[in-house]
């Protein structure tokens, strides 16, 4: 009886730990991540740049080069989350109203820049 | 006595927490200055990005979630076997079918192995694979495992396994270390997916599942509702996360705009526009996700749990583009009906 009893504790174990520790160090479990109400838009670590006239310029809101002017942060959110990279390379390039000479994604990494190339 | 003892042993860890308040602050002031060591930089990382206010904040969390962690195992340590008992057979097919639906998502996780190790520049590891995967492994190394873990799937779907013998429960576990490894490298090639989060939950508790029922058989049917709650454990558990995280927020029909920013649509605009109809939903999921452990005690309120959860990974869909139809959360429902109902309502009209 006292080791049937115990077995619950199994499941506490399991889902409780993640739970007091907050944070993501049990990557399987981040409840956090799915629960809370954002105060505002999520940041991206991921930063798109465009190359026109000899320089790179990262893409704002605003930008000539963007349909309406509104950045494409879904497509980032889409890199983010799913890596689905036809997806988001297609998504990325239909809020270009026109196209500069190139387009490349950028993230700094242990003061790296590793830079992507997506178009052309 | 031993409840008593539980007690008594969950409050002194909450005074002690309590105490020890202080002491988690000077640890998050050091870990903000430190940029030492694997482990060291990244627990400083993950401080820096909940920002040290919030981090300070969320320590009073702490205290409470131990107490809510306790609680939560009182009532489960507490609440009285369910009369209605899984049969052998019942079960068995339904280990089957928990593996055969593995063989349907192993060639989807390859797939989206496939396109991390195409961009794996920007491969993160997390904290414990940092440790063994600090770079992406080969596509040769990631086939093999999918391979060999479909194997797996197939030999509980289509041999005739004895559930209660110990290559049942040792090939499980092998099962569950190459989902873990496949799961690590998922989650270092981005943000935080929870495509499988519930389908893995349940994995870890079909492992303990198929041990008990190797070791001692006559607790097959506590495994079995262990490894129902290994899937509403996962509803109950985000429930909890709104609850502690957003708090009355959550609520607030009003800021479900906020959603919206991050996940643009038509629904979704319409809902933002109607904080009644926001406010209703976000407050019914909230509801139907802390209410899920009832099932520990009354089996057949899966059927609620199932029920709501349907609509809600529907509505996710629609309304937020989150999940899909093909999710693996939508089947990991089916396992939480009562695999008796049948007999319990046969029985039930007999005893009328």
């Amino acid at each position: 009886m006292f080791r049937q009893r115990l077995i619950p504790l199994f499941l506490v174990f399991v889902f409780g730990i993640p739970f007091l520790m907050l944070t993501d160090l049990f990557p399987l479990h981040r409840y956090g991540m799915f629960a809370r109400i954002p105060i505002s838009a999520p940041e991206s670590p991921v930063k798109i740049l465009v190359y026109q006239d000899g320089n790179w310029t990262e893409l704002s809101s605003g930008s000539p080069y963007l349909d309406a002017g509104i950045l494409p942060r879904k497509s980032l959110e889409a890199f983010g989350d799913s890596l689905k990279e036809s997806q988001f390379r297609l998504a990325l390039l239909s809020t270009f109203k026109k196209m500069p000479d190139s387009i490349a994604l950028e993230k700094i990494e242990n003061n790296t820049k590793i830079r992507r190339i997506l178009y052309p | 006595m031993k409840y008593r003892l539980f007690v008594a042993t969950s409050l002194g860890i909450f005074l002690l927490l309590w105490g020890l308040e202080h002491w988690l602050e000077e640890v998050i002031l050091h870990l903000e200055k430190s940029d030492s060591g694997y482990l060291t930089s990244f627990l400083a990382n993950k401080i820096e990005s909940l920002g040290t206010e919030e981090a300070r904040n969320l320590i009073p969390q702490i205290k409470i979630r131990w107490l809510a962690i306790c609680l939560f195992a009182f009532y489960l340590m507490s609440s009285e076997e369910p009369k209605s008992m899984a049969t052998e057979k019942d079960l068995r097919w339904r280990i089957r079918l928990f593996f055969g639906i593995q063989l349907v998502y192993l060639p989807d996780l390859m797939k989206e192995l496939s396109i991390r190790w195409q961009w794996k520049s920007f491969y993160e590891p997390a904290l414990i694979p940092g440790f063994i995967f600090k770079e992406m492994p080969s596509v040769f190394f990631l086939q093999f495992g999918v391979l060999f873990c479909f194997a797996i799937g197939a030999y509980f779907l289509l041999s005739k396994w004895k559930p209660g013998s110990s290559i049942a429960f040792i090939l499980s576990v092998v099962s569950l270390m190459c989902w873990t490894i496949f799961l690590f490298i998922y989650m270092g090639g981005g943000n935080i997916d929870h495509t499988y989060a519930s389908m893995y939950s349940a994995m870890i508790f079909m492992s303990v599942l198929l041990f008990i029922w190797w070791k001692n058989p006559t607790l097959t049917d506590s495994g079995h509702r262990l490894f129902q709650a290994g899937i509403w454990g996962c509803y109950f558990f985000s429930g909890l996360e709104k609850l502690f995280l957003s708090g009355s927020n959550w609520l607030d029909g009003n800021l479900f705009k906020v959603l919206c920013q991050s996940h643009p649509g038509r629904f979704c605009d319409w809902f933002a526009q109607h904080p009644l109809v926001s406010g209703f939903a976000l407050c019914a999921v909230l509801a139907f996700q802390l209410l899920s452990p009832l099932q520990w005690r009354y089996p057949r309120w899966a059927y609620v749990t199932a029920g709501f959860g349907l609509f809600f990974h529907l509505g996710t869909w629609l309304v937020l583009d989150i999940g899909g139809w093909q999710s693996p959360w939508l089947v990991m429902l089916l396992f939480l009906l009562p695999v008796n109902a049948n007999n319990s309502l046969a029985e039930e009209k007999l005893a009328a």
